[in-house]
């Protein structure tokens, strides 16, 4: 590992999606760049501990399932059986693959990398500390705060039990346990409890608001619904957890509804996927003129640059939505405009993204916001049962959204709620940065036959009406 | 209370001046209107007052500084809210000015605060004169903008328009649901451009500088010493090169008898009650208005570019006027509606204003037709030279009594020689004769002008 400089064109803190790829590109821009994680290799919480393993044990909850449900047409499998090692080695694989193919990028443009930690002492020098026992000051001319989130725990529990465990408990895959609660319903919980549920869990949610996936169009939410209904043992609406006891054989927890009704039961493991808060609190930026949200976030202008004009923030440090994509955009912004270009982080939409089965996917206005601001729309919704592709997967669960404007026939919004919905909606992404209109997604010729052609028939409704 | 005043808009296309005469001093007391400081502009000095009453207390500029529109120039405390003025109202009443732009993105916004305004014991006629100068607002990069509060347009036409230095949020898209395409950005940037040089002179296409060759070294041949030119001297130089090297010119000559008309003028200014007199100028221009009627080609201006002659609906005569600093050219507006007397007049003013240097720009544009008149100095002939866009000029040469054979004997007549030269793209050498023909006979017996 390098040794600690004593001073650094650029400094990156923080090497998840955010922060390698404001380093790289920086690099890419001819900056001298030093980029500091506690990890061994770039990829931080997305490839270790987020979006690449979830999606890997959902891969393997969607063989099981299609194994399962290919008896309805004729193809039946024997009980398939779940080698849990395997799967995790399997798992980690990727994630070493990944890594390691950014570590070899660190060598490729000639970046320092540093393992381990850094501080502000003021607003030009950090204390590193490496995690073999280093210690250095560190003088920078421009620095690109990315050190993400990470995930809420609720208060009192320890961190090292064994089963109340949070997304990176249960993405280590320790085992396959019998009954699981997933705490909050939101995208991090559905998937996960998703993914166990495959794998021979009786999975439970219990969410406090009265819906899953709070903020997301209720029509999208109701088809995934359907089918989670069959997956999970039981779904808590309105209901918050009031008590948890980790005990030896498991969690007991006590449950309160809205009409006060109380109840209590065992789990094996429970898994807390109430959000994420940004990594804000161990920086030092008290010693910096840096200004931070209520909710921890550090502030930031539209070239990602925080009050002192020299240090940029991206990814989830900088705020919602806490998406890697979104702070892949920033990164290359706040790369931009370190080596001085005149760059600006102005999209028109962030995809949003749940993988589940059925995944949900949007872009832009939704309906719930348009309700909520008053803003007048006109919307076409086309169900997936008609078309061919769908019913060829053995599916007919499926809907596709197109909201625009109704004076000008701008596309205004686009969600996809179906199998694949999370590989279509970049198409609608596409269409919304190019500020088109649903008669341009008619034009578009769309191949046949595919998933895709919903969009194109969702612009054939607000054609006819 | 601390008010700035800037150098407000004097004419279209009128981008900058250099000071040319500071008149006021700091600690000087002025009225509203009062002039501050003289700027040369490309053609004229114009006097640029102070909008508001007050005591100098800063000025920004030196005689001899070239100044752009909207450059500060003299800060004044206003006589009401001395008081409050200790704790830098000023600055609070340019914060505030900022935040306002900010939001309103209007190009052309009154960017005075409301609270200076009110401040003022005697409002400013024309408030938007004190500052004015949307487009060198450096463009915004740091406001976060996302969602439905992005402009419509692709990613790569709003990094185009950000390298261009445009706020894409001026741009009026012209594709399907107002769409900014690349285009439009380009359309704003020239019409931008277009706005702001009057679509003037560019380098390139300054024919005097470009047709140049390297000169000499002249200190082989003897001393020599440089004088910079004068705005008027580049800008004549710069009208003419391009005539000259554009326009196909032919010259017509003629000569009209005008002892008739002269001995009219000589008795009407004996009996005349105004101090203005009639000038032979003056119904020159009367003449040539109304020829320019009867031969309407001659009131016109060549638009290669759409392969179209622009036939202008109106008549104005601008006059050539020698100044010790050079040609300018006022022009007299509508002249076909006005009776002599007033032309007369007019060009009284026009002319000793212009010799003052205290012309407005506005005063020399939109002429459709030039005489030059140098009857005045002597000579028998010259050939002006057109001034672009206009296809024509009448030269007049001086007068003087001449024998005329009447077909039985020779007759002492008065003789003034004219030079009409045309832009033969637009004119054919009949129809130039037939013009000037035209005017001498009308000059000959003036009663042509009222049949």
């Amino acid at each position: 590992m390098s040794e600690i400089p004593t001073k650094t064109q650029l400094v990156v803190i923080g090497a998840g999606p955010g922060g390698y790829s404001a380093a790289f590109r920086a690099a890419e821009l001819g900056l001298e760049v030093t980029l500091i994680d506690p990890e061994a290799r770039p990829g931080g919480v997305c490839l270790y501990r987020g979006c690449i393993p979830s999606k890997a044990l959902l891969h393997v909850a969607k063989l099981v399932t299609e194994a399962e449900e290919s008896a309805a047409i004729g193809v039946t499998f024997a009980k398939p059986k779940l080698d849990i090692d395997r799967i995790r080695d399997w798992k980690n694989t990727i994630i070493e693959s990944l890594t390691t193919g950014l570590g070899g990028k660190i060598d490729k443009l000639k970046l320092t990398y540093l393992r381990g930690i850094a501080c502000f002492k003021d607003n030009r020098t950090l204390v590193v500390k490496t995690v073999d026992g280093k210690e250095g000051e560190l003088v920078f001319e421009q620095a690109i705060l990315a050190t993400g989130s990470r995930p809420i725990m609720l208060p009192g529990i320890a961190a090292d039990s064994a089963r109340i465990i949070d997304s990176t408990g249960a993405l280590d895959l320790a085992d396959v346990p019998k009954t699981l609660l997933v705490v909050g319903g939101g995208y991090i919980g559905l998937e996960l409890g998703s993914a166990y549920a495959a794998l021979g869990t009786k999975v439970s949610v219990v969410e406090m608001t009265s819906g899953l996936l709070p903020g997301c169009d209720r029509d999208l939410v109701s088809v995934l619904r359907r089918r989670l209904d069959k997956k999970f043992t039981e779904i808590l609406l309105n209901t918050k957890v009031t008590q948890l006891k980790e005990q030896k054989n498991g969690v007991a927890v006590s449950f309160e509804n809205l009409k006060e009704e109380s109840r209590a039961k065992r789990y094996d493991k429970v898994l807390i996927s109430i959000g994420r808060r940004p990594n804000s609190d161990k920086l030092g930026l008290e010693n910096t003129s840096i200004k931070v949200s209520d909710k921890g976030f550090v502030e930031v202008d539209g070239q990602q640059r925080t009050a002192v004009a020299h240090i940029f923030a991206i990814g989830d440090l900088a705020g919602e939505p806490m998406l890697a994509h979104k702070a892949y955009g920033e990164a290359h912004v706040a790369a931009a405009v370190a080596a001085g270009q005149k760059a600006v982080f102005d999209p028109r939409a962030i995809p949003a993204v749940v993988f589940t089965d059925p995944e949900i996917a949007w872009c832009g206005l939704t309906e719930t916001v348009a309700r909520e601001q008053k803003i007048k729309v006109k919307t076409a919704k086309m169900p997936w049962r008609g078309n061919g592709r769908t019913l060829t997967l053995g599916r007919d669960d499926g809907m596709t959204k197109i909201i625009v404007d109704p004076e000008t026939d701008r596309l205004l919004g686009i969600a996809l709620v179906g199998p694949g919905a999370g590989e279509l909606i970049a198409e609608a992404v596409l269409a919304l940065e190019m500020a088109a209109t649903s008669e341009d997604l008619r034009n578009t010729i769309h191949p046949h036959p595919t998933l895709s052609e919903t969009l194109f028939e969702a612009a054939q409704i607000l054609l006819k009406g | 209370m601390k008010q700035e005043i800037r150098i407000p808009e004097v004419a279209e296309g009128v981008t900058a001046g250099t000071v040319v005469a500071l008149v006021v001093a700091v600690g000087d007391r002025v009225e509203t209107d009062q002039t501050l400081l003289e700027l040369e502009t490309d053609k004229a000095v114009v006097a640029i007052p102070t909008p508001i009453a007050g005591t100098i207390s800063e000025i920004l500029v030196a005689e001899g500084d070239k100044v752009e529109i909207g450059a500060l120039i003299v800060s004044l405390e206003d006589s009401v809210g001395t008081e409050s003025s200790i704790d830098s109202g000023g600055e609070d009443g340019r914060g505030k000015k900022v935040q306002a732009k900010a939001e309103d993105q209007t190009a052309d916004e009154a960017t005075v605060s409301t609270e200076d305004l009110a401040a003022t014991p005697a409002p400013a006629p024309e408030p938007l004169e004190v500052v004015q100068d949307a487009v060198a607002e450096p463009l915004d990069l740091t406001s976060v903008r996302r969602d439905d509060r992005v402009a419509p347009a692709a990613p790569s036409v709003r990094r185009l328009a950000r390298e261009l230095g445009v706020d894409i949020y001026q741009v009026q898209g012209t594709g399907p649901a107002g769409r900014i395409s690349a285009e439009d950005v380009r359309s704003f940037v020239h019409d931008t451009m277009q706005r702001v040089t009057g679509g003037g002179i560019q380098t390139s296409e300054f024919p005097g500088l470009h047709a140049q060759r390297p000169l000499p070294d002249f200190g082989r041949f003897g001393e020599v010493s440089r004088e910079p030119l004068s705005r008027v001297r580049e800008l004549t130089a710069d009208a003419m090169g391009y005539a000259w090297s554009t326009i196909p010119m032919v010259t017509q000559y003629d000569k009209a008898k005008i002892g008739k008309i002269e001995e009219f003028r000589k008795t009407f200014n004996l009996k005349a009650a105004t101090e203005t007199k009639l000038t032979m100028t003056a119904f020159m221009v009367k003449v040539c208005a109304a020829a320019l009627s009867a031969f309407p080609h001659f009131n016109s201006a060549l638009d290669l570019a759409s392969r179209e002659l622009v036939l202008q609906h109106y008549i104005n005569i601008g006059v050539a006027v020698d100044t010790p600093n050079g040609l300018l050219v006022p022009v007299i507006q509508g002249p076909d509606h006005k009776g002599v007397e007033r032309i007369a007049v007019e060009l009284n003013d026009l002319a000793a204003r212009t010799r003052e240097r205290r012309i407005n720009p506005a005063e020399m544009e939109g002429g459709t037709f030039t005489i030059s008149n140098l009857g005045g100095i002597g000579g028998s002939a010259f050939t002006p030279i057109v001034y672009a866009p206009q296809v024509a000029i009448l030269g007049v040469s001086e007068a003087e009594v001449q024998p005329v054979w009447n077909g039985a004997e020779f007759e002492p007549q008065l003789m003034m020689p004219l030079c009409l030269t045309y832009d033969h793209r637009v004119i054919d050498g009949a129809a130039g004769a037939r013009f000037l023909r035209w005017i001498c006979q009308a000059l000959e017996n003036p009663l042509h002008l009222v049949m």
